[in-house]
């Protein structure tokens, strides 16, 4: 049985606020890294919000966060829509499944997560080739797994904090 | 009766699961991005867009800027002093080879003239400032100040001094962006120097661009510089694409891969030259 919480206000703008600058961030360019590897930010907070397994971040408010994501920096419309979705779906059939309590376990469902999320942007990306530079993916994925887990301890320690 | 209850919260499409919302909210998703793909709606509201989300970008990007200006501000004196010297050679290199040129561009004219040819190509040349060098999905592009209102067009070839830098893949009313040579599937119809190696170059994603299949009995050598042959009637002929750095044979005999260096990269300049072209 999935086990959800309810959330503040103060809770709330501290997770919108969160969505606003990672937004902020995706458009960061930064010298000496290929952009390539730059970590995928938004994956990176969406799975971070979905394993707060809040009410007030349902299936709705995720699907909304994909589509103005996708209008302010996306490529197309409905990418990230359709992705955050899917690992929301993903993510509510482990939880139906297995009983994720602890927080190393919620860290290795978000890697998790993070992965299948990740493989969906570039599967629906318009700029998608099968013949991709293998080392850019995976260094994509490192920096998105290391953005998450950052994400992810901000986002424990701030709401333990409330 | 505890086993029954027990089964039912197992379940996965029990009263309280949004299984039939995931499947709505992917078809719409999937829909949103048919339509997209269609009717490229993203491309309309981007331009309206665009003019609140620059100032962020520029906001946001300030700090890297300013790194790279203080790098660039602390570089060594006697590096400097020696660039100095190398600038200066170079200078009165290209001045010898600018009266070289001047020569045969009044030759050129005159012959012209008793040909009674035309000049086909008139093409007028927008200087623009790169914004900065951005990147969507892991491509590369670049952003700069001109748009719509400075008459460039969708398609139009960038260069810079050095050589060609890309093609404009977006215009909004006051920014263009570049698909940089080097990005993935971008293709070039270029020739050899002496105009003998008439050929594709590649880009794909790599700091490099690459010719996948080159007659191997073509005499093509390490150094070699390849231009545009404007055979593709975008780009015009005659600009530098890049230098052949290595010759890779393939498995099959008759073929050798070839690996260019191209003569520009996004850090290496900060102006790019939009050549506008006569349908535009």
């Amino acid at each position: 049985m999935i086990k959800y919480q309810t959330s503040n206000n103060k809770q709330n703008i501290y997770v919108i606020g969160l969505f606003l600058l990672t937004l902020l961030f995706s458009q960061i360019n930064i010298p000496f890294i290929s952009s390539g590897s730059l970590p995928d930010y938004l994956v990176a907070w969406s799975v971070g919000v979905m394993l707060l397994n809040n009410k007030q971040y349902g299936i709705l408010t995720i699907f909304f966060a994909g589509l103005i994501a996708d209008i302010l920096i996306g490529q197309i419309i409905g990418q990230y829509a359709f992705t955050f979705i899917l690992t929301y779906a993903i993510l509510f059939f482990i939880q139906k499944m297995f009983a994720i309590q602890s927080y190393k376990q919620r860290t290795i469902t978000g890697i998790i997560l993070v992965i299948v999320a990740l493989l969906t942007t570039n599967i629906t990306s318009t700029t998608y080739q099968t013949n991709f530079h293998e080392t850019s993916i995976v260094l994509k994925l490192i920096t998105t797994i290391i953005t998450f887990l950052v994400y992810q301890l901000i986002i424990y320690i701030k709401l333990k904090e409330n | 009766m505890a086993k029954k209850t027990e089964n039912k919260r197992l379940r996965l499409f029990t009263q309280e699961s949004p299984t039939f919302l995931f499947v709505i909210l992917i078809i719409c998703s999937i829909l949103l991005m048919s339509l997209d793909h269609r009717y490229h709606m993203h491309t309309h509201l981007k331009q309206k867009i665009v003019l609140v989300q620059t100032p962020f970008q520029w906001i946001i990007n300030a700090p890297s800027r300013l790194i790279a200006s203080i790098d660039y501000y602390l570089s060594e004196q006697n590096k400097l002093q020696q660039q100095i010297l190398l600038l200066k050679t170079e200078a009165n290199l290209f001045q010898l080879n600018l009266q070289k040129l001047r020569l045969l561009e009044n030759e050129n004219r005159e012959l012209r003239k008793v040909l009674n040819i035309k000049n086909v190509i008139k093409n007028e040349i927008i200087v623009g400032e790169i914004v900065l060098p951005s990147h969507s999905n892991g491509v590369s592009q670049i952003l700069i100040n001109k748009g719509l209102d400075d008459g460039i067009s969708l398609g139009s070839p960038v260069m810079n001094n050095q050589g060609l830098v890309g093609q404009v893949v977006r215009v909004d009313k006051n920014l263009s962006t570049i698909k940089n040579i080097t990005s993935n599937n971008f293709a070039i119809s270029a020739v050899s120097e002496s105009g003998a190696i008439s050929t594709l170059v590649f880009g794909n994603g790599s700091p490099y661009l690459k010719i996948y299949r080159l007659p191997a009995y073509e005499k093509l050598v390490v150094g070699d510089y390849l231009l545009t042959s404007g055979l593709d009637q975008i780009y015009p002929k005659g600009i530098k694409i890049g230098k052949v750095i290595k010759i890779i044979p393939t498995n099959n005999i008759q073929f050798n891969e070839i690996i260019v260096q191209p003569m520009t990269s996004p850090e290496s300049f900060s102006q790019v030259m939009i050549i506008k072209s006569d349908n535009s």
